[in-house]
Order: C-alpha cells, then sequence, then structure tokens
C-alpha cells in the first residue's frame, strides 16, 4: 500500500534520512522503532507532504505522491497524527473534530462518524464544547486521534501516541488502535516504547541516525539480542 | 465640562472607532495565520476607495454598488499582492517580510502618484448621509449612523463567518497551528488568499466611510489611518477578531476624547498620541486586551 | 587589530580620497559634486543604521527622527544669530545668543540624538521583532508631530533657513573616516562581538552572560550619535530643514540603501548607499519626461521611488543578504585576490611552455 524508495531528507543542511526505504502492506500495523533523533518522525513528515524529500520516491496506493502538498496527500486517504498531538487548543473539541472532516460533503456520514468516535472516547463527549487547550495530555491524544479518523483514511500515520501519558490511557489508545485496524485502517506507528509497538505492530523497522538498520516481523525483533540490549531494556 | 458635548464626543468616537475596527481586523486576521504585518494595508485600503471613487465619478453609479465594487477591487488587489509579494516570502525572517510589506506600501503609494498625482480629489457622498439628527442636544449624522451600523453588522457577519462555516473554522484553525491545519486537509494558499480578500475589502469599506468624513481622497490617504489601525490590532490584541474590533473603538474614543478635553493647543498632537498609547500598551501589556500572548511561527 | 602593513595601506587609502576629492572637487560641475557629498553622507547614515539594524538585528525604523533631533540641534547652534532673531524671535534667551563653530555643531547634533536614544531605548528595547519596529516608527511620527508644533523653537512647518552652508566634500568626507573609523573599532570590539551574538541568537547570547539590554543600548545610541550627525551634515547641506523631510520615506530610504548593500557589513553600506544615491538621480530624470529613441515619456512623479522599492522586494527574495552579504573589505583580501591572479597568470603561463 505505501512503499518508500531510497529517501533522503534534509533540514537544511543536516542530512535526515540518509536512503531509507520501507514499505506497509495493507491492513497491517508496522513500527518504525528507534532513539530521539532518528529520524522516526521525519519519515512521516516525508509521508504526510510536510517535508520534501531530495531525492526518493513514496508510492500510496500506486500513486507517487512524493514531494505533493499535503492537503492532496490528506484527499489521497492519509492521515497523520503528529508528534505532540498538535491539536487546535483556541478550537473547541466539537470544531477539532469536524476540521478533521474538512475535506468530506457527506454531512450525515460525517456525524455518524464523529457519534462513533465519541462512542470510543466517552471523554471527548463529555468534553465536546470545551477549548481543546484545557484538555490533559490523555484527552489531548484522544482528540488527536479522533480527529485524524475523521477523514477516513484508509492509511493513519501516527507519531508517538504514547508519548507522556499515563500507562492506562495508553491501553485505551491501543485499543481504539485495535478498534480502527478492524475497520480496514492500515497503521504506521512510530514509538519509542519499542515493547508496546512490538506487543502490537506486526512488522517493524528500526531507524538509527537515519538509516534502516534492521527490520523484520515483531517476533523475530522481540527476539533479537541487539534490540533487546539497546530498547527493551534487556 | 458639558455633557451633551462628552455625548456628541462619543458618538464621533464610536464613527472614528469603527473605522479603525474594521481596518485593524484586517491587520489582526492576516497576523494571526502568517505572523506578517502588511503595513501595504493601508495603501489597499486607498486603492479600493479610489476603485469606489471612479465608479463613482466616472460611472455615476448608485453609491451601493460603489462601496461593493470598491470592496471587490480591494479583495482581488490583496490577493494579488499576497501571491506576488508575500507568498515567495512565506519562511523569511521577520525583518524580510516587514521590510518588503514597507516597500510595498511605498511601491503601492508611488503608484498611486504616478498614475492620478498626489492632488487630492474631493469625495462626495448622496446628500441623503449629510442629513443631520438632533436627539435633545446631541447631532449626529445619517453619515455616523451607517457607518456604526454597517460595522456592527460586518462584524455580526464575521463572526458567525468564523464560528459557523468551515472555511472560517479553517482560518481560526490556520491562526492556531498552521501545520496541523494542513494535516486537516486545509488548503493553507485558499485560506491565506481568503483572509487577504476579507481583510482588504474590510479596509476598503472603512476607507469610504473616511473618504465621506472628510470629504477628499488622495494617494496617501492610507498611511496614516493604516498605522494606527495598527496600534488598535495591537492594544486589542494583535491575532484577535475581538480584540482588532474592541481595540479599534478604544483607539477611535481616546483619540476623539483626548482631542476633545485637552485644550485646543493639543489638538495637532493627536497622532503623537495614538502613538504613545501603542508604546505604553507595548510596554505594560503587549499582548493587549484580549491577547493571549505571542507564539513564535511555526 | 590591524597589522602594520595594512594600517599604512588604509592611511594611505585615506590619502588617496584626499586627492580624488581635491581633484573632484576643482573639475567636477556642481550637480556631480552634490551627489559626491550626498553619497558621504548617506554612507554615515547607512553605516550607523547598519549598526543598529544590520549587526545587532533591532529593526529601528526611526533613524530619521534621530536625523531630524540632530539637524534641528545644530540648525539652532549654527545659523548666524541675526538669522536666529529674525526667524525665532521667541526663542529663549540662551539659546538665541548661543551660536558656536560648525564642529561643536556636529557634536552637539551627535549628543541630542543620543540623548533621545537613551530616552526611548530603555523602554523600546524591551520590544522584539516588529513591536519594535513600530514603536520606533512610533518614536519618528512623535518626533515629527512634536517639531512640527513647537513653532517657537522650530518654526514648526515652515522650518529653518539660513543655514551656514559649510557643510563641503572635506567636512563630509572627513566626519566620514572618523565615523567608519569608530564603527570599525566597536564592532571589532568584544561589544562587537556580543551584539552580533545578539542578533543571531539572543537567548543564547544570555545564556552566555552578555548584557542584553547595555549592548543593545550601546548599539542604538552610537547609531542614533552618527545619525545626528549625518543628519546635521544633511541639514546644512540643504541649508533649510523642515520636518517634512525626515518622514518615515527617508527612513525607509535609508533601509533601502542598507538592504541593498548588505545590512551586515560596513562596506555593504558604502555599496549600498552609493549605488542607491545615484541610481534614483539617474531615475529622477525620467521623471520629468525624456525622451528615449524619439518616443517621448511623460512625466511619472513617483517612478524612481516605485523602481527603488520593487527593487527592494527583489533583493529580498532573491538575495536577501544584499550585494555584500556579510563580507567585509580588507586588504588582506585584496592581497590574497592579487596573489590569486598572479599564481594564475604564472601557471597558465608555464602551460604555454
Amino acid at each position: 500500500m505505501l512503499r518508500i524508495e531510497n529517501l533522503d531528507v534534509y533540514y537544511g543542511n543536516i542530512h535526515a534520512l540518509h536512503n531509507v526505504s520501507l514499505q506497509v502492506k495493507q491492513g497491517e500495523m508496522v513500527a518504525i522503532l528507534g532513539a530521539n533523533g532518528a529520524g522516526k518522525t521525519t519519515t512521516l513528515a516525508a509521508i504526510s507532504g510536510l517535508l520534501k524529500p531530495k531525492s526518493g520516491h513514496i508510492f500510496f496506493e500506486g500513486h507517487e505522491i512524493t514531494g505533493v502538498p499535503t492537503h492532496q496527500i490528506v484527499s489521497l486517504g492519509i492521515s497523520h497524527v503528529p508528534e505532540g498531538r498538535q491539536i487546535f487548543t483556541s478550537l473547541t473539541v466539537q470544531e477539532n473534530i469536524r476540521l478533521g472532516a474538512y475535506q468530506r460533503r457527506d454531512a450525515k456520514l460525517i456525524q455518524d462518524d464523529a457519534n462513533w468516535i465519541y462512542s470510543l472516547f466517552p471523554i471527548l463527549k463529555d468534553r465536546q464544547n470545551q477549548t481543546a487547550g484545557t484538555l490533559s495530555g490523555g484527552e489531548q491524544q484522544m482528540l488527536a486521534i479522533s480527529r485524524a479518523v475523521m477523514s477516513k483514511p484508509r492509511l493513519l500515520l501516527l507519531d508517538e501516541p504514547s508519548m507522556g501519558l499515563a500507562p492506562m490511557i495508553v491501553d485505551l489508545i491501543f485499543d481504539v488502535i485495535r478498534q480502527l485496524r478492524e475497520r480496514d485502517i492500515t497503521v504506521l506507528l512510530v514509538e519509542q516504547n519499542a515493547y508496546q509497538a512490538l506487543t502490537e505492530a506486526d512488522r517493524a523497522y528500526v531507524l538509527e541516525t537515519g538509516r534502516i538498520k534492521l527490520s523484520g516481523s515483531s517476533s523475530e525483533l522481540l527476539n533479537n539480542e541487539e534490540i533487546q540490549k539497546a530498547y527493551l531494556g534487556g | 465640562m458639558d455633557f451633551n458635548y462628552l455625548l456628541n464626543q462619543l458618538v464621533n468616537g464610536l464613527s472614528l472607532g469603527s473605522v479603525y475596527a474594521l481596518i485593524a481586523i484586517g491587520y489582526s486576521i492576516v497576523y494571526g495565520i502568517l505572523r506578517l504585518i502588511n503595513f501595504a494595508h493601508g495603501d489597499i485600503l486607498m486603492v479600493g476607495v479610489f476603485a469606489g471613487f471612479g465608479v463613482l465619478a466616472v460611472l455615476h453609479a448608485p453609491f451601493v454598488l460603489a462601496i461593493l465594487i470598491a470592496m471587490a477591487i480591494a479583495a482581488l488587489f490583496g490577493v494579488v499582492l499576497e501571491r506576488v509579494a508575500y507568498r515567495p516570502l512565506r519562511y523569511a525572517t521577520e525583518e524580510a517580510t516587514m521590510i518588503t510589506s514597507l516597500a510595498v506600501s511605498i511601491f503601492i503609494e508611488n503608484l498611486g502618484i504616478m498614475t492620478v498625482t498626489a492632488q487630492p480629489r474631493s469625495f462626495k457622498v448622496p446628500a441623503i448621509l449629510n442629513v443631520i439628527h438632533n436627539w435633545g442636544s446631541v447631532s449626529f449624522s445619517n453619515m455616523n449612523l451607517l457607518i456604526i451600523a454597517i460595522t456592527v453588522i460586518l462584524l455580526v457577519v464575521l463572526v458567525f463567518f468564523v464560528t459557523r462555516t468551515d472555511l472560517g473554522i479553517a482560518m481560526r484553525a490556520c491562526a492556531d497551528n498552521l501545520n496541523a491545519a494542513r494535516l486537516m486537509g486545509i488548503n493553507i494558499n485558499v485560506v491565506v488568499s481568503v483572509t487577504f480578500a476579507i481583510g482588504s475589502a474590510l479596509a476598503a469599506i472603512a476607507g469610504l466611510m473616511l473618504a465621506g468624513q472628510y470629504g477628499r481622497i488622495d494617494p496617501l490617504m492610507g498611511f496614516i489611518p493604516g498605522l494606527k489601525a495598527f496600534v488598535a490590532a495591537v492594544l486589542g490584541g494583535i491575532g484577535s477578531i475581538g480584540g482588532a474590533a474592541l481595540g479599534g473603538f478604544v483607539l477611535g474614543m481616546a483619540e476623539i476624547l483626548l482631542v476633545g478635553l485637552l485644550p485646543p493647543a493639543f489638538s495637532p498632537y493627536r497622532d503623537a498620541f495614538v502613538f504613545i498609547i501603542l508604546i505604553l500598551v507595548l510596554l505594560v501589556r503587549p499582548s493587549g486586551l484580549l491577547g493571549t500572548g505571542e507564539r513564535r511561527r511555526s | 587589530m590591524l597589522s602594520r602593513r595594512d594600517k599604512r595601506l588604509t592611511i594611505i587609502g585615506i590619502v588617496v580620497l584626499g586627492i580624488v576629492l581635491f581633484i573632484l572637487n576643482q573639475v567636477m560641475a556642481d550637480y556631480y559634486l552634490r551627489i559626491i557629498n550626498l553619497i558621504g553622507i548617506n554612507i554615515i547614515l547607512v553605516a550607523s543604521l547598519n549598526l543598529t539594524n544590520g549587526f545587532t538585528g533591532i529593526f529601528s525604523m526611526g533613524h530619521a527622527g534621530f536625523m531630524a533631533v540632530g539637524a534641528y540641534t545644530s540648525a539652532l547652534l549654527t545659523i548666524p544669530i541675526t538669522q536666529k532673531a529674525a526667524l525665532l524671535p521667541d526663542l529663549p534667551l540662551w539659546l538665541a545668543n548661543l551660536h558656536v563653530p560648525f564642529v561643536a555643531g556636529l557634536l552637539a547634533a551627535g549628543l541630542m540624538s543620543m540623548l533621545f536614544a537613551l530616552l526611548i531605548g530603555y523602554p523600546v528595547l524591551r520590544l522584539r521583532g516588529h513591536y519594535l519596529a513600530v514603536a520606533t516608527l512610533g518614536f519618528l511620527v512623535i518626533v515629527r508631530v512634536v517639531l512640527t508644533n513647537i513653532e517657537s523653537i522650530t518654526r514648526g512647518a515652515r522650518g529653518i533657513s539660513g543655514l551656514p552652508g559649510v557643510t563641503n566634500s572635506w567636512w563630509i568626507y572627513g566626519t566620514l573616516v572618523i565615523v567608519m573609523y569608530c564603527l570599525w573599532r566597536f564592532i571589532h570590539s568584544s561589544y562587537g562581538r556580543g551584539i552580533m551574538s545578539i542578533r543571531d541568537d539572543d537567548i543564547a547570547a544570555q545564556a552566555l552572560g552578555i548584557n542584553i539590554t547595555t549592548h543593545k543600548m550601546m548599539a542604538f545610541c552610537i547609531g542614533a550619535f552618527f545619525a545626528g550627525v549625518g543628519g546635521a551634515l544633511w541639514g546644512d547641506q540643504m541649508s533649510v530643514i523642515s520636518p517634512n523631510f525626515f518622514s518615515f520615506n527617508q527612513t525607509f530610504t535609508l533601509v533601502e540603501m542598507s538592504v541593498i548593500g548588505g545590512m551586515g557589513s560596513m562596506t555593504g553600506a558604502v555599496v549600498g548607499a552609493a549605488v542607491m544615491t545615484i541610481i534614483p538621480e539617474l531615475l529622477r530624470n525620467l521623471e520629468v519626461g525624456i525622451t528615449i529613441m524619439g518616443m517621448t515619456l511623460p512625466p511619472l512623479y513617483g517612478l524612481s521611488q516605485l523602481i527603488l522599492a520593487a527593487l527592494v522586494v527583489i533583493v529580498i527574495i532573491f538575495r536577501p543578504q544584499g550585494i555584500m552579504g556579510r563580507w567585509e573589505f580588507s586588504w588582506q583580501h585584496f592581497a590574497r585576490e592579487k596573489k590569486k591572479l598572479r599564481l594564475q597568470r604564472q601557471s597558465s603561463s608555464e602551460q604555454e611552455k
């Protein structure tokens, strides 16, 4: 479904991604692991069009999307939940969710989807008319995910959904991610919490200083000694 | 101190405040999204006014039509301006964008001088607007009424737009977090263009009101009102529509009251007062009356 | 610190400059001489602007305000007493009877401007970015409004005429050499490095223990001082001053020169001032209507300003660092270039053998 070939991305003069290639098949959940600064967020940003790669190609469902502006990528069916939630703090919860469906025109279905989201995250319904900036970290993450799902994506990019959240909330979020997968949403997950990621995902890639160091199925990687030492505290 | 005098001054203050409010909104909404102070805003106002003037004087069209055309031309001009001068600099330093917007302002002013000469022309509004009403001993003209009424109506429409329509909410989203707005599938270029269009149209109306009030127009007419409206925007909290409106009214009132209450020798200092107010605001409460604090550009 | 060779070269350069000026003064027509003099004044003004804007990152739009203060101070002190009495009968007695040599007038101009800079500096320099710019713009407006209205001291909008007109190439370029020397010393001192670090990242600079306020104030005040001196020279050279001359357009013209020459470079100030003084003169001919190749262009007032403004925008978009960038002329570069050329010639002549 998603194929990245030989991607090179620069931040100014800093070479952030070196010749990165990876793929995600439909229905899978793939994780990208790595330490801070390894380039995980950069990879997602390149996919969603926030960053333009210097060279390389990104294909989604057969179409080339390298360098395509973000709003078009969203219309193609990719949704990105960025690092740090990035919700609209001055808008209400409801407005945030409504904006997720910005490109859609089917008012009735939008409302149905919104209701479904609220069923997944009941606390958001309670806080519907509150300004998003007043939400707790966990609630903001729920909002960010809800917002992204409202565009009916086929591929969901999640950047560190568990960062800074209490374990209970992390469980809830991964629970919801599982439910999203049941609805045929393919997920590409970036996580520092390697254990959680590998338990949930089918496959994973490991990024180190902008290069793919390892890849394989989750079970392989879980049992890999290097990974255990570097990321799993073993 | 005459109570009636005070009331009359209040009416004038509201009137002037309305004009500042409309212009200030243009500054605020553009700044909110792009963190850009469009110093050429006052000159866009001038372009709109001259367009209206052209329609009135040359085509002898009805006043309402002149207003609409002025708004349309100003909006178009604003959009083109953004596309040509500001979009290439969207990710440039603050300094670069400031210099550019100042240069654009000078460019437009001189374009005006070149094409229509610096000579002021007289601007006549339909006689009906000059009719004066007397309520007890307070007097105000239809013009005052019209200015205040139009401003209130436009404010209501604008608030409705940004809270109930998708595009309006998208505008607020862009001002809140530009990257996140992109991820919602919002086309930033379209939103920016619409923002410029709205701001410019409002400025055109304000300009026509000024023209009607003072009876003359010239290519440099937008400069000082533009600066004062900027002060109003900062006063109210730049980036916020409500702030711009509030700032506009407060500044208009303050200017009129200062001039009205102080001895006549101080009247020529009214422009200086406005800037003293600015400096005070920036020192005491830079986020303005309704502002929530500076955010670095994302 | 300059090496002995460089010092010698600089002195030789100054002497050469003096000789050139002497010759020009003898042979050049008045019109062209005025332009040369104007370039000199503009260099002083732009160099002082570069100090605040380019080197320190303080975007001050009030430079014309300091010029105005300097011009009026110098005027009030240097016009003949009889003239003063005629124009300004209401001056306070001590001022009406005061007449000083031109040098003192220049110094007073600089000091007065610096005083104003001190006064508005503390409140205004706390601001950043466009707030600072607009606050300084406000200062400019306030100065103009005040100058236009305290008629007893300034004659308001009618302005003051009869300035001694002592200014000539020697005054201007002499002052210029002194100004450039002072600025050069300041920039190459630890204070200079301090202000540049503030420009690049003021939070980091603060973390390093650099007192932001003091450094900014220094740059601001020194810039104002020389702006005042420049304004005084300018006013004297025009023989007439009025508040209208010190408009926002004036500041912006200086900003244009600064941007095009290169804001972070003193050499840029020289280049920018020279280029941007000559071009408007050339363009001014277009304004009154000229005949090119048989086609008569109608008078187009404002065309020169328009073209310059457009030029600035183009420079900002395509080459924001200006012509010079942050590059400074130095004898070492000069020597290196000469050496390079010599080596190139040697190697190419060897290849031919």
